[in-house]
């Protein structure tokens, strides 16, 4: 007898593959159950950038969202190390591992207050910039963005010797018009759907990470629902999650080709040794586990997944 | 500010005790602003590299600069739509002054209780790396917690007359 | 209910509590009747410090004020008389051409008045314009430049939108340019009829003229070509701009004491008049608004307001005309109300489709759109180029509206103009 809206954000815009997926969820669920739970959407950032709907979500505003890996930080930290830098190079070795790691993920979401519907992907994370660049010595001449608040990328650039310039994600298409910044990280798909490729003519052809995201709704909310509309959203929200996860590995690949289309020239893989790159790799890993980001053992237990995968094939 | 020392009763002395350190955290920061930024271009343009943290602090810096202008603004002029005070006359604008000014500390008030509760909340939550640009976000319930009482000095000192207005 | 607390506060702002007071008061009881936690509010504040061209606002106030209280008004007043003083109005149409400019590359941030209104008021008093006409040119100037490059409103709504931002500027470029004309004629005109002295033209006072302000000058071009050349950032030539002003006052034309006037050691006025206190009571008192103002804005897209009214707009537009007028109407409500930036990101997602359905250009609605928005600066309440102007001129924003009235009405015109002529956003498709 009871209705229940569930107010849901995302940085994705209106009419975007994520937003016409979830949209289609949305329909779903308030069909199946006869109406009695409903979304309300802010898409585009209307919400403010990831780390502003999370604390609209702590204080009631918002019940749930579709979050990065930047938010997915603020909520249970340890899942970022399915994307740390330069550890895994394809959505193979991504999924074996993140399948060993999901029963904890899913724990530590909910002891943080939420409860994660269903796990996605933005995609190997390349970089965006008006001049090309070869190698991590030329990157480190470039004005890249950091995404402000960001420790994991932090980390990484800390390790590099780069000092980022941290931005909300919601000023970074402005500040490349005006120069602030010169280079941006991001999947293809995401360079497209925020038109930052108009200002950047090159992207590397090595990928950098494996961008994270989840769909995810406030324990508080979730806790009150009848158990019937608990498992409708969660089941609803698991299968969107797959159907979201295959797009967008397809929307990558297509956007790759799209972007060359485009005039994007890819410049080749570094000329950097993969010891540097894994030293660097290491040495941020070490950071992140010293302020317990990415606690070592979490670490470790990738790494050993990783290992693991790569015997059996 | 001859127009306040003649006032020598005890709220006007903290008033204008309170302004003088108010004034001098504006400056400062300011200053430190400006110094830091210019910093900020030399090393980014002709060395590539930046202080660490720099941009954050910057970005703090503006908010502790310009809230601390607005605090200051209470005793000056803060941006109003009068539009109907032009029709009041003289005795009634300096009547309406003290409720003005304690409506003013009410909202401010209400404001400060908020933002206290949510910068314990912000500061309690972020990870030990970060607790310093928490801490920077202290000046949300300071701001609100001087606007709140200068609003009631205002009101307990209550409208100057006409000759002692600065400027 | 609602509408009970909504008059008495407008009861009370017009009685002269703060406007930060009043919005501040709003927020409260928007969150209070959605049943929401005040704690919201100061999310939307913290929002407000990560703003990245933010520091913009106190620096250019800082050149601003730094600028005003040297010599720079009377060098440039000399210079200005000697290169234009011999045609009618010839000042004012400086002024506008400047203020165009310093809109643009402070991102149309409100600043053009804090930092070149100190200056440019005076000299327009002196050359003997009226109190009214000055101080309406110089309120209509703090927002003219929106529509040109660089501009952040246009690459906001470029970004809203997903249109080109290139072609944004080119098909801004034809009605900013018309705009400036009209004005520029108009102050010709104003210029005649006030009989303002004209100026022999002479070489020799130019020469000694320009000698005198080349470093007043240099400024205007350092910006230009540190800008449009891509050397520096808008924050960068923000805090270059406050350090080269210090540098020139200070060091250059020693106009300014370094200790008893910048930060205001004096005998017994301790800090209470430097000039680092001043520009940061002119930014405070701006920016206080805009923290609370976000909160309030914040409350409508919760509460969906601004979609709901289109839908209620969709049900009776039917034709092309029709909904251009209509669109004019709610944008000029929507200028009235809410400031530039928030008013792009809520509203042109929810008219975009609209605009498509009765076949309308992006490009052309977006001209649209920040030409009704341009003339939002200058409407109250929340107006801000009235804020400002009330702010650095110390007169009530009702007259500072009314002085403005003439110029208001030419930018109606032109705002019709620019809404049924698409050709001259378009010309070049
Ligand atoms: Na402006
Ligand atoms: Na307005």
């Amino acid at each position: 007898d009871d209705t229940y809206i569930l107010k849901f954000a995302t940085l994705a815009p209106a009419g975007s593959t994520w937003m016409n997926v979830i949209k289609a969820w949305s329909e779903k669920v308030s069909k199946e159950s006869q109406g009695r739970l409903q979304f309300k959407f802010y898409p585009g950032g209307v919400s403010g950038d990831e780390p502003d709907m999370l604390r609209k979500i702590k204080y009631g505003q918002l019940n749930g969202a579709a979050i990065t890996g930047h938010g997915i930080g603020n909520i249970y930290s340890p899942a970022r190390v399915l994307e740390m830098p330069f550890l895994f190079r394809t959505y193979a070795e991504v999924d074996y591992v993140r399948a060993k790691l999901m029963p904890e993920i899913q724990a530590g979401f909910r002891k943080n207050d939420y409860e994660l519907l269903g796990w996605m992907e933005v995609g190997f994370v390349r970089i965006f910039s008006k001049t090309p660049i070869n190698s991590m010595a030329e990157l480190k001449k470039h004005r890249i963005w950091l995404w402000e608040g960001d420790p994991l990328a932090t980390a990484f650039f800390a390790a590099s010797g780069i000092s980022p310039i941290p931005l909300p994600i919601t000023e970074v298409f402005t500040s490349l018009s005006t120069g602030l910044i010169d280079t941006t990280l991001a999947p293809p798909l995401g360079a497209i759907a925020l038109q930052w490729f108009t200002k950047t003519p090159y992207m590397t052809e090595d990928a950098m990470a494996d961008g994270i995201g989840g769909l995810v709704v406030s324990s508080k909310f979730f806790n009150k629902l009848p158990k019937d509309l608990q498992g409708l959203l969660q089941r609803t929200g698991n299968e969107v999650s797959q159907q979201l996860l295959t797009e967008t590995r397809k929307d990558n690949e297509k956007s790759v080709a799209v972007l060359q289309k485009n005039g994007i020239t890819v410049t080749p893989a570094w000329k950097e040794s993969e010891t540097e790159i894994n030293s660097i790799r290491d040495r941020a890993a070490a950071d992140l586990a010293k302020s317990n980001y990415i606690p070592a053992e979490v670490y470790d237990r990738a790494r050993k997944a990783l290992v693991e995968f790569h015997q059996k094939k | 500010m001859e127009a306040y020392t003649r006032n020598r009763s005890l709220f006007a002395k903290i008033e204008s005790k309170l302004t003088r350190i108010e004034s001098l955290i504006a400056s400062i920061s300011m200053v430190i602003m400006l110094v830091l930024s210019l910093l900020e271009i030399i090393l980014r343009n002709f060395f590539h590299t930046g202080i660490p943290g720099a941009s954050i602090l910057i970005q703090y810096l503006v908010l502790w600069v310009s809230f601390f202008g607005a605090i200051l603004a209470v005793r000056e002029r803060h941006i109003k739509i009068d539009v109907a005070i032009a029709f009041v006359n003289d005795i009634w604008r300096r009547r309406l002054e003290r409720p003005i000014f304690l409506f003013s500390t009410l909202v401010c008030g209400i404001l400060f209780w908020h933002a206290s509760r949510f910068w314990w909340d912000e500061w309690a939550s972020s990870n030990p790396d970060e607790r310093w640009v928490a801490a920077l976000g202290i000046i949300f319930p300071v701001t609100f917690c001087l606007l709140m009482l200068h609003f009631a000095l205002r009101a307990i000192i209550g409208p100057r007359s006409p000759k002692r207005v600065v400027k | 209910m609602t509408a009970t607390i909504v008059i008495m506060l407008l009861a009370l702002a017009a009685l002269g509590v703060p406007l930060f007071i009043i919005i501040g008061a709003g927020g409260l009881v928007a969150v209070w009747s959605a049943g929401l936690d005040p704690a919201v509010l100061m999310i939307e504040m913290m929002r407000l410090a990560t703003s990245p061209n933010l520091m913009a606002i106190p620096l250019f106030t800082l050149a601003g004020v730094v600028l005003s209280k040297g010599g720079a008004p009377e060098r440039l007043i000399k210079l200005f008389t000697a290169g234009f003083g011999w045609m009618p109005g010839g000042l004012a149409v400086v002024v506008l051409i400047t203020c165009a400019f310093f809109t643009a590359l402070s991102g149309a941030s409100g600043v053009t008045i804090l930092a070149l209104g100190g200056l440019l008021y005076p000299m327009l008093l002196r050359e003997g314009y009226t109190k009214r006409f000055s101080l309406g040119l110089l309120t209509s100037s703090g927002s003219l430049g929106l529509l040109f490059p660089p501009s952040m409103v246009v690459l906001l709504y470029g970004i809203v939108a997903g249109v080109n931002i290139e072609q944004m500027f080119k098909a801004g470029f034809i009605p900013g340019v018309i705009l400036l004309t009209m004005l520029a004629l108009y102050s010709i005109f104003a210029g005649h009829k006030l009989e303002i002295k004209k100026h022999p033209f002479s070489w020799k006072v130019l020469k000694r003229a320009i000698r005198h302000g080349v470093w007043d000058l240099l400024l205007p071009v350092g910006i230009i070509v540190g800008l449009l050349g891509g050397y520096v950032t808008v924050t960068e030539a923000a805090t270059c701009t406050a350090a080269y002003a210090i540098f020139l006052e200070m060091v250059i034309h020693r106009d300014l004491n370094p200790i008893t006037q910048m930060p205001g050691f004096g005998k017994d006025r301790s800090l209470l008049e430097g000039i680092f206190r001043e520009a940061s009571v002119l930014s405070g008192s701006l920016m206080i608004i805009l923290s609370v103002a976000m909160g309030l804005t914040n409350s409508m897209i919760d509460a969906q307001i601004p979609m709901k009214v289109m839908a209620l707009l969709e049900q009776d537009v039917t034709s092309k005309m029709q909904f251009l007028m209509l669109l004019n109407l709610f944008l000029l409500l929507v200028g009235a109300v809410m400031d530039i930036f928030s008013a792009t990101i809520v509203i042109v997602p929810l008219i975009l489709p609209l605009a498509h359905r009765f076949g309308v250009d992006p490009i052309h609605l977006g001209i649209i759109f920040l030409a009704n928005l341009e003339i939002g600066y200058m409407t109250p309440p929340v107006g801000i180029n009235l804020f400002l102007a009330s702010q650095r001129f110390k007169e009530p924003m009702l007259s500072l509206f009314r002085a403005s009235l003439p110029f208001l009405f030419i930018m109606l015109l032109w705002l019709i103009m620019v809404t049924y002529v698409p050709t001259l956003s378009l010309w070049w498709q």
